[in-house]
């Protein structure tokens, strides 16, 4: 279990990450959103026993990254926002590096090298030289890096950034697939449809402050005050519009186009289904109603205000 | 250093891996090894071709020299990427996130790459051989005027404590290169300064000081402790045991072991400087053992 406890962080009078707290389960695939410079680098590096917290502290499994940060590093796997890789080694050669710097014992080495490369999809490449892989391949070693120690705890920072969109997905179902296995994921970025997809949990994080912190569907619960429908009518629609404002429930109409309404609503969805009966029954003729389901980036962009440090 | 620390330095140092990865580096041929390799194998060969062909004219000296010239650039080859090229290339974080000690990455750097001069210290002895038995053959010509061999006219202890003398220097100059490469935070800089340190301190104040030494008897003295601890000058004066040569010289007897335990001193001394004083990339300070327990 990885319990984040009041993280702060101050480069001289500028607090990058203040009093961040959060705890995840194993199995968790925390998704971390922020603008660039909202401190979410910050406060992994800082998980990672890279950077030294001013305030706060964490625990992973009990070891605190402060009193033990041996104890954290081995059950941490960093894969960095940017990274490099050693010039002139073969894909095993460099797992086999780290491998031994993590202390696999030698004789688990090869099957833990043909593990990891096979969980990445990286079998075929084995033999081949790190600079000659393409840049999805080289993140996907990164990760198999990660992986060797069999660690309890993945920090990705910026995983997919730079990879086209094959390599993007495959990267997505592969952090799923993590997840699946029992480890805590915390996957940051800023592209929020990256992450929608496969996390469980999310924390949005602005000017160093974590503004919301839960499971997906809670956290949009949580935020969106009134319900969005989206009708479209086949013909007086603006008349189907001024006859809507007249109902208590609906905040107000906006039209998108000739045909289609955008209504923000406040009533239970009794009084939802009403509403589009009464919408028949007075003769507009109806081709679709439905409830437009608020996403990560609406959320975001409710909560936050695009302030950066 | 107690003996836990000892073990977990020099026994259980996890990146005692550099050692592997050194040799496959520098014996698989490829990339920037491969420069190293093919640069001293090609002066290796060209001195081994040398020494046989003119096996009855070249000195010891001569080998030592080479061997000394050699160590002066392999050592800063070698070594000046070990941290600096780590920040570079951006793959510092993955070995700070390792639980590993910033002692433990310093002393299995510096393992890996005192191998390589040991082996070449080793190779060495090859053309150093030779030219002891050439020089031999050609005493017992000069002497007695037939061809045979006896004991060389240098003495093979002092030719061994020339060839450790080297030998230590040359590890000294690991531990400063791999200081300058935690110093600083581009691998050229770190070259850059370590080859400049080597040429200033070793070889451009004593061809600015030595001759002053010629003319000046006051000055002889001084000028001949401030290059007490030049390899060039000591090596010399280890292999010509000759008597001082003006009255109130340094002795004889100090060159040699003196020197020795200097660099290893001095080995010691930066090894213990660049553990302590590890740059840490983009202005962020870096905490291995943390604030309350340090590693």
């Amino acid at each position: 279990m990885l319990e984040v406890k009041g993280l702060s962080k101050d480069y001289g009078g500028l607090r990058a990450v203040d009093d961040v707290k959060f705890a995840l389960q194993p199995g968790d695939v925390f998704g971390f959103i922020g603008s660039n410079g909202a401190g979410k680098t910050t406060t992994i590096r800082m998980l990672a026993t890279l950077l030294e917290p001013t305030e706060g502290t964490a625990s992973l499994n009990g070891c605190d990254i402060l009193d033990d940060p041996m104890g954290v590093r081995r059950q941490i796997g960093y894969m960095p926002d940017f990274f490099g890789l050693y010039d002139d080694v073969k894909v095993w050669e460099y797992l086999d590096f780290f491998a031994t710097i993590y202390s696999v014992p030698g004789r688990q080495r090869p099957k833990v090298i043909d593990d990891v490369l096979e969980l990445t999809n990286l079998t075929g490449k084995k033999e081949a030289f790190v600079q000659t892989l393409s840049r999805g391949m080289q993140q996907r070693l990164c990760l198999a890096r990660c992986l060797v120690h069999d660690p309890t705890l993945l920090l990705l920072d910026e995983p997919a950034s730079g990879l086209d969109p094959r390599a993007r997905a495959e990267l997505k179902e592969l952090i799923a697939e993590l997840g699946r296995m029992g480890k805590i994921v915390i996957v940051s970025s800023h592209i929020l449809p990256e992450l929608a997809g496969f996390c469980n949990t999310v924390g949005i994080i602005e000017r160093g402050e974590l503004l919301a912190f839960g499971p997906v569907d809670q956290i949009v619960r949580q935020v969106q005050v009134a319900r969005i429908l989206e009708a479209r009518i086949l013909d007086r629609a603006g008349e189907a519009a001024s006859m809507l404002c007249g109902v208590p429930s609906v905040a107000s109409v906006a039209p998108i186009d000739e045909q289609k309404l955008r209504i923000e609503f406040h009533g239970s969805l009794d009084e939802q289904a009403d509403l589009l009966s009464r919408l028949i029954a007075t003769g507009f003729r109806v081709v679709d109603f439905r409830e437009l389901e608020a996403n990560l980036e609406d959320v975001f962009l409710k909560l936050t205000t695009g302030a950066v440090n | 250093m107690n003996r836990t620390s000892w073990g977990q330095l020099f026994v259980h140092n996890p990146m005692l891996v550099e050692i592997a990865r050194f040799r496959r580096k520098y014996l698989s041929l490829r990339g920037t090894g491969l420069v190293t390799t093919v640069f001293f194998g090609a002066i290796y060969g060209l001195l081994l071709l040398m020494v046989i062909r003119f096996a009855d004219n070249v000195e010891p000296a001569v080998v030592l020299y080479a061997e000394l010239g050699l160590a002066c650039f392999i050592a800063p080859a070698i070594l000046h990427t070990a941290i600096a090229g780590e920040r570079e290339k951006r793959t510092w974080d993955f070995l700070l996130v390792a639980p590993v000690t910033r002692a433990q990455i310093v002393v299995g750097k510096f393992i890996a790459a005192v191998q390589g001069i040991i082996a070449m210290a080793v190779l060495m002895l090859l053309p150093l051989g030779v030219t002891l038995l050439g020089q031999s053959a050609r005493f017992q010509r000069e002497t007695w005027g037939w061809d045979g061999y006896s004991r060389p006219t240098t003495g093979l202890y002092d030719t061994l404590l020339a060839v450790l003398l080297i030998a230590t220097f040359a590890i000294m100059l690991c531990a400063m290169t791999l200081f300058f490469s935690a110093r600083c935070k581009r691998s050229l800089m770190a070259l850059g300064a370590s080859l400049g340190a080597i040429v200033v301190a070793f070889a451009l104040f004593p061809l600015l000081t030595l001759p002053l030494a010629e003319d000046s008897f006051e000055w002889k003295f001084w000028i001949e402790l401030c290059n007490l601890f030049n390899p060039f000058v000591a090596v010399s004066h280890v292999l010509d045991r000759n008597p001082t040569y003006y009255e109130g010289a340094i002795p004889a007897a100090f060159y040699g072991w003196p020197q020795i335990g200097f660099y290893v001193l001095a080995t010691i001394g930066f090894l213990a400087w660049a553990i302590k004083t590890v740059h840490w990339p983009d202005n962020e300070k870096k905490f291995i053992g943390g604030k309350r327990a340090r590693g």
